[in-house]
C-alpha cells in the first residue's frame, strides 16, 4: 500500500510537471506569428455597449473600436496629438457657421465601418437623435445645445444649435457616432419595450462594431479582450503634425491588441517585468518607479501630467465656508510642497489653478498660489492675520513662535459664534491613496488654526451620494477632470449647474466669474480664448471656490524592445495614438 | 427520510431570512445606485423617469415584493456594473471559482487528512513536530502576501507559470486542440492551487491528528490489535474512519470560510471568479449582483451543511435520523 500511495504521488507529480511543460512548448496558433502588443489592465471593462460604459479602462478598449488616434476623437473633430488645438477627425474640414444658429460640417468621404458599409451623414443624424430620444446619460449634453440636426446630403450636415457657443464644438462634435445599420435594429425594439433606457443601458453589444483602427475579435468575461487590426481604417498610412513642430504617420502596424486583465496593480507590474505583457494601461505608482527602471527591456515615462487636478472643494452654501477669507486662510495653511515631496515621493506637481500644469498653452501659473516661496510660519502668520481681519477670534488663539505654529483652539465666527467641527469627505485609502492622505494632512494642518475638522472616507458611490446628490458635505477632496480644452471652466462653476445632481457642487455663483465665463464660451478665436481661460482662472484663484492641490505625474512603463514609436502626451505615453502609430522592433 | 424533509424546509426558510436581511442591508447602505445610469445635466424630471425603470423610485417593500417575484422566475435582474444578466455574470465566473476551489479544497483536505493520520500515528516524533511547525505556519501566512511570494519566484524569477489569469489567449485560439486549452487551464490553475493547499492543509491536518489521537486510545483499538490486525488496517480502517466526523464537519465549513480565501486568491492571481466580483459589487452598489452573490453563497454553505448530516450518517452507522 505504501508503494501504491507513492506511485500515486510520483504519477500526480509527473501529471502537473507534464502539463506545465507541455504548456509551455505548445506551439501558439496565430497570435504568436503576427506582432501582437499586450497591455495589462487591473479592472476588467464593464461592457462594449459605449452608451452605458463608464469606467477609464473600458474607454481605452471602446476609443481603439470606435475611433483611435489624436486625442479623445469619438466624433467628426479632435485634438491635435501634442498642441491640443482642434482638427477634423471624421470631418473633412472645419465647422461653417452659415448664421449664428446654423453650421455647416462636411464629412470625409471614403471612411467604413468594420463591416465595410460607408460611414455617412445618415450615421451622425441617427446618433444625435437616439441620444436625444434615449436621453443617454453619458451624451446627455452632447444634444442639448441642438435645435435640429439636418442631411444635406450623405457628406453634409447642417446642425440647427440654440446658440454659437464653443461648447459645440468639444461636446457634440466630438461625441461618438454610432452605426445606423446596427443600432436602428436595438432602437427598434427598445422602443417597443416598456422600459427603454432600461434597455438601451442593460444592452450587451457582443460583436461592437466602428470606424476605429482596431476590430474587436474575441472576448472571453473577465480575462482578456483581442482586437485586430483595420486596414481599411481612413487614417492609415496618413502623416499629420502634432502641432508642435512633429510629425506622426498613422498605421496601425501591429497586428492585434490583446488586453489582458489583472487583479491587482502588483500582479500586472510582475507580469510586465516578465514580458508576459507589453505595458499596463493605467497609472504606475511611484513605488514600482525604481524596480521598473531596472528591468532592461523596460522604458519608464514619468513627463507628462495625467489629466486630472486634484483639488480641496467648499460647500459655499453655509458659513463660515461660504466666507472668502475663511478659505483664504484655509489655503493658506495647506503645504502643497509636502504633499509633492513626501506623499507623491516628487511623482506629481503643484497646481494653482483648476488646470493642468502640463496643458502649458492653457494653465495660468501666475494666479494667486498661497504657498509658494513661503515658509510655514510665514503662512500661517499670515492665516492668522486674514481671519483677525475678517473678525474670527479663538478660545486661544493660534500664535507662532520662531519658526513655530503654536496651535490655537476653538474659533469663532465675528458674531461669536462657535465654528462647527469641519467635515473633509473623500474616497477611501484603498481607492485611491493620494486623496485620503491628502485629506489626513490637510484636516491636520487646518486643526493648526484652531478649526475642529474630521475626515470622513468613504465609498465612491457614498461619496456621489453625500456630495452631487444630497450636498451634504463641507469639504470635498477628489480629482477634476480636466478636458484638452478647458470646458471645466464652465461645467464645474456655471451656476445654471446648481440643483440636486448639477456639476457646480460647491454652489458657487459668483457674478463677475458668470459673466466673464459665458464670454469666454463665445470665443473661436484660440489666442482669445487662451486670454479669456486665463482671466478665469484668476477669477477662481481669487475666490477659491476650491482649492487646487496637485496633478499626478503620469507614470508609464512599456516594453521597448518589442515596440518602437510611442508616443509621449498629456495623457501619458500608453495612447489611442501611440497604439496606432507604434511598430514592432524586429 | 422525515428528516431530510424536515432540513429542507429549514433550508429554504434560512434561505428566505437570509435574502430578507441581504436586502435590507443592501438598501441602508449610503449610496445611491442610480450613479451608473443618470447624467447630473439630466433634468429631474428625466431622473426620476428613468430610477422608475430600473425600480428604484419604488418604496422598499415594495422592490422587495417584485425582488422575491423575480426570484421566483428565475430572473435576478441585471448587474449595474457590468449591464448584463446577473445570471449571466455570477454562472461564468462560479464555473471558473469550482474549477479552482473544488479540486484546491480536494486536495488540501486529502493532504490534510492524509498527514494528521500520520502524525497521529507518530506521535512525538520528529516529523510530527515538523509538520505542525510547517503547517502552522504556511496556516497563519497572510494569502495575498503568499501568493506573491509565489507569483515573484515561481512566475517572476524561474518563469515556471503564468502570473496570473486562467488562460493564455493565444493557445484558445481557432486552431488550437483541446488538449493544448486543457494543459494551458492546468498550467494556469498550478500557482493558486498550491497556494490554496498550502493556506489550508493545516486545519485539517490538525483536527484529523486531535481526532486520531483521541481514537487510538479507545478500546476497540485495543481489541482489533489484539485480534492481530496489521497496522496499517488498524489505523485506516479502524482508527482513521473513525476520527474523520470532526473533519467532514470541518470541510463543509471551510467551504462557507473558504469563499473568504478565494477573495483574495482570486485577486492576487487575477482568477476571474465569483470572489472578486462579489466584492466588486458590494463596493459598487450593484444590488442585483451582490444579492445573487450571497444567496448562492448562502445557498452553497446550507447545502454543504446538508451533504454533511448526509454524510454522518453513512460514515457512522450509529448515527440515524
Amino acid at each position: 500500500m505504501e508503494m501504491k500511495k507513492m506511485r500515486t504521488i510520483v504519477i500526480v507529480t509527473m501529471l502537473l510537471c507534464f502539463g506545465m511543460v507541455t504548456a509551455l512548448v505548445i506551439p501558439s496558433s496565430a497570435m504568436a506569428k503576427e506582432s501582437t502588443v499586450k497591455i495589462g489592465l487591473v479592472m476588467e471593462p464593464q461592457t462594449l455597449n459605449p452608451l452605458s460604459a463608464e469606467s477609464e479602462q473600458n474607454w481605452h478598449i471602446i476609443k481603439m473600436i470606435y475611433c483611435g488616434g489624436y486625442i479623445d476623437p469619438r466624433g467628426l473633430y479632435a485634438y491635435t496629438p501634442k498642441s491640443l488645438e482642434w482638427i477634423p477627425y471624421m470631418a473633412e474640414s472645419m465647422p461653417q457657421w452659415l448664421d449664428d444658429k446654423t453650421v455647416v460640417v462636411k464629412l470625409k468621404k471614403g471612411i467604413k465601418w468594420h463591416d465595410g458599409s460607408e460611414f455617412t451623414a445618415e450615421d451622425v443624424k441617427f446618433t444625435l437623435d437616439f441620444f436625444g430620444e434615449f436621453e443617454a446619460a453619458n451624451y446627455y449634453n452632447t444634444i442639448d445645445m441642438l435645435e435640429k440636426v439636418e442631411v444635406v446630403d450623405p457628406y453634409t450636415i447642417k446642425f440647427h444649435v440654440k446658440e454659437k457657443t464653443t461648447l459645440l464644438y468639444y461636446r457634440t462634435f466630438m461625441t461618438l457616432i454610432l452605426q445606423k445599420a446596427k443600432w436602428s435594429k436595438i432602437v427598434t425594439e427598445a422602443r417597443k419595450n416598456e422600459a427603454p433606457q432600461k434597455y438601451i443601458f442593460n444592452y450587451v453589444i457582443k460583436n461592437p462594431v466602428g470606424t476605429g483602427p482596431f476590430k474587436f475579435v474575441e472576448e472571453k468575461q473577465g480575462q482578456y479582450i483581442l482586437l485586430e487590426k483595420n486596414d481599411d481604417w481612413f487614417l492609415k498610412g496618413q502623416t499629420i503634425s502634432t502641432g508642435d513642430g512633429g510629425s506622426v504617420t498613422y498605421g496601425p502596424f501591429v497586428d492585434r491588441i490583446l488586453f489582458k486583465f489583472y487583479g491587482n496593480l502588483s500582479s500586472a507590474v510582475l507580469a510586465l517585468k516578465g514580458g508576459e505583457i507589453d505595458t499596463i494601461w493605467h497609472g504606475l505608482d511611484a513605488a514600482f518607479i525604481p524596480e521598473l527602471k531596472k528591468v532592461k527591456h523596460l522604458t519608464v515615462s514619468t513627463k507628462p501630467y495625467y489629466h486630472d487636478v486634484k483639488f480641496a472643494g467648499f460647500n459655499l452654501r453655509e458659513k463660515p465656508l461660504s466666507d472668502k477669507m475663511f478659505r483664504k486662510a484655509l489655503a493658506y495653511a495647506i503645504d502643497k510642497d509636502f504633499l509633492i515631496k513626501r506623499l507623491l515621493q516628487g511623482y506629481g506637481t503643484a497646481s494653482d489653478a483648476i488646470e493642468n500644469p502640463g496643458l502649458e498653452f492653457w494653465y495660468n501659473g501666475n494666479v494667486e498660489n498661497y504657498f509658494r516661496g513661503k515658509s510655514e510660519a510665514s503662512r500661517y502668520s499670515k492665516a492668522i492675520s486674514i481671519l483677525k481681519e475678517a473678525g474670527y477670534t479663538w478660545d486661544k488663539e493660534p500664535k507662532i513662535e520662531g519658526s513655530r505654529v503654536i496651535p490655537g483652539v476653538g474659533i469663532k465666527m465675528s458674531d461669536g459664534k462657535k465654528v462647527r467641527t469641519i467635515e473633509i469627505i473623500t474616497r477611501t485609502q484603498a481607492t485611491n491613496p493620494q486623496e485620503a492622505q491628502s485629506a489626513i494632512l490637510i484636516s491636520q494642518w487646518w486643526k493648526k488654526l484652531g478649526v475642529d475638522t474630521k475626515t470622513n472616507l468613504v465609498a465612491f458611490p457614498t461619496l456621489i451620494n453625500n456630495v452631487w446628490w444630497e450636498n451634504k458635505f463641507d469639504v470635498i477632496v477628489f480629482g477634476n477632470i480636466i478636458e484638452p480644452y478647458p470646458v471645466h471652466l464652465q461645467y464645474y462653476f456655471d451656476v445654471k449647474e446648481i440643483y440636486q445632481y448639477g456639476w457646480n457642487v460647491m454652489a458657487y455663483k459668483e457674478d463677475r466669474y458668470q459673466k466673464a465665463m459665458y464670454d469666454w464660451l463665445k470665443v473661436f478665436d484660440w489666442d482669445e480664448a487662451r486670454k479669456g481661460a486665463f482671466r478665469l482662472q484668476e477669477i477662481l484663484a481669487d475666490d477659491l471656490p476650491h482649492i487646487p492641490l496637485f496633478v499626478l505625474k503620469n507614470i508609464h512603463a512599456y516594453n521597448h524592445t518589442r515596440f518602437k514609436g510611442w508616443i509621449e502626451q498629456y495623457n501619458g505615453v500608453v495612447n489611442k495614438d501611440s497604439l496606432s502609430c507604434i511598430r514592432p522592433v524586429k | 427520510m422525515g428528516y431530510l424533509v424536515n432540513r429542507l424546509i429549514m433550508t429554504v426558510i434560512t434561505l428566505f431570512v437570509i435574502l430578507t436581511v441581504t436586502f435590507t442591508m443592501f438598501r441602508l447602505m449610503p449610496g445611491d445606485p442610480s450613479v451608473f445610469f443618470i447624467s447630473p445635466q439630466m433634468s429631474t424630471e428625466t431622473i426620476a423617469r428613468i430610477k422608475a425603470q430600473f425600480g428604484l423610485d419604488q418604496p422598499i417593500h415594495k422592490q422587495f415584493t417584485n425582488y422575491l417575484g423575480s426570484i421566483l422566475h428565475g430572473n435576478f435582474g441585471h448587474s449595474f456594473f457590468y449591464k448584463r444578466p446577473v445570471l449571466e455574470v455570477i454562472g461564468e465566473r462560479l464555473l471558473n471559482t469550482i474549477v479552482l476551489f473544488l479540486p484546491a479544497a480536494i486536495i488540501s483536505y486529502l493532504v490534510g487528512v492524509g498527514l494528521g493520520r500520520y502524525m497521529a500515528w507518530k506521535r512525538g516524533g520528529t516529523s510530527e513536530r515538523v509538520l505542525i511547525f510547517t503547517g502552522l505556519s504556511f496556516w497563519t501566512f497572510f494569502v495575498p502576501w503568499l501568493g506573491l511570494l509565489m507569483i515573484w519566484v515561481l512566475s517572476y524569477k524561474f518563469g515556471l507559470f503564468p502570473v496570473g489569469g486562467m488562460i493564455t489567449p493565444d493557445k484558445w485560439l481557432p486552431g488550437s486542440t483541446l488538449l493544448g486549452r486543457a494543459l494551458d487551464l492546468l498550467h494556469h490553475l498550478v500557482s493558486p492551487l498550491v497556494c490554496y493547499v498550502l493556506t489550508w492543509f493545516a486545519g485539517n491536518m490538525l483536527i484529523m491528528r486531535n481526532s486520531m489521537l483521541e481514537t487510538i486510545g479507545e478500546d476497540y483499538i485495543l481489541t482489533v490489535r489484539a485480534k492481530g490486525l496489521s497496522e496499517r488496517k488498524i489505523r485506516n480502517k479502524h482508527a482513521a474512519r473513525n476520527a474523520i466526523l470532526p473533519v467532514v464537519t470541518a470541510f463543509s465549513m471551510s467551504i462557507a470560510y473558504s469563499i473568504g480565501g478565494c477573495v483574495l486568491l482570486e485577486t492576487v492571481f487575477s482568477w476571474p471568479g465569483i470572489g472578486r466580483t462579489m466584492v466588486d459589487s458590494v463596493l459598487l452598489r450593484d444590488y442585483p449582483l451582490a444579492q445573487a452573490s450571497f444567496i448562492l453563497i448562502a445557498t452553497v454553505v446550507l447545502v454543504a451543511n446538508l451533504i454533511t448530516d448526509i454524510l454522518y450518517a453513512y460514515l457512522d452507522p450509529r448515527i440515524r435520523y
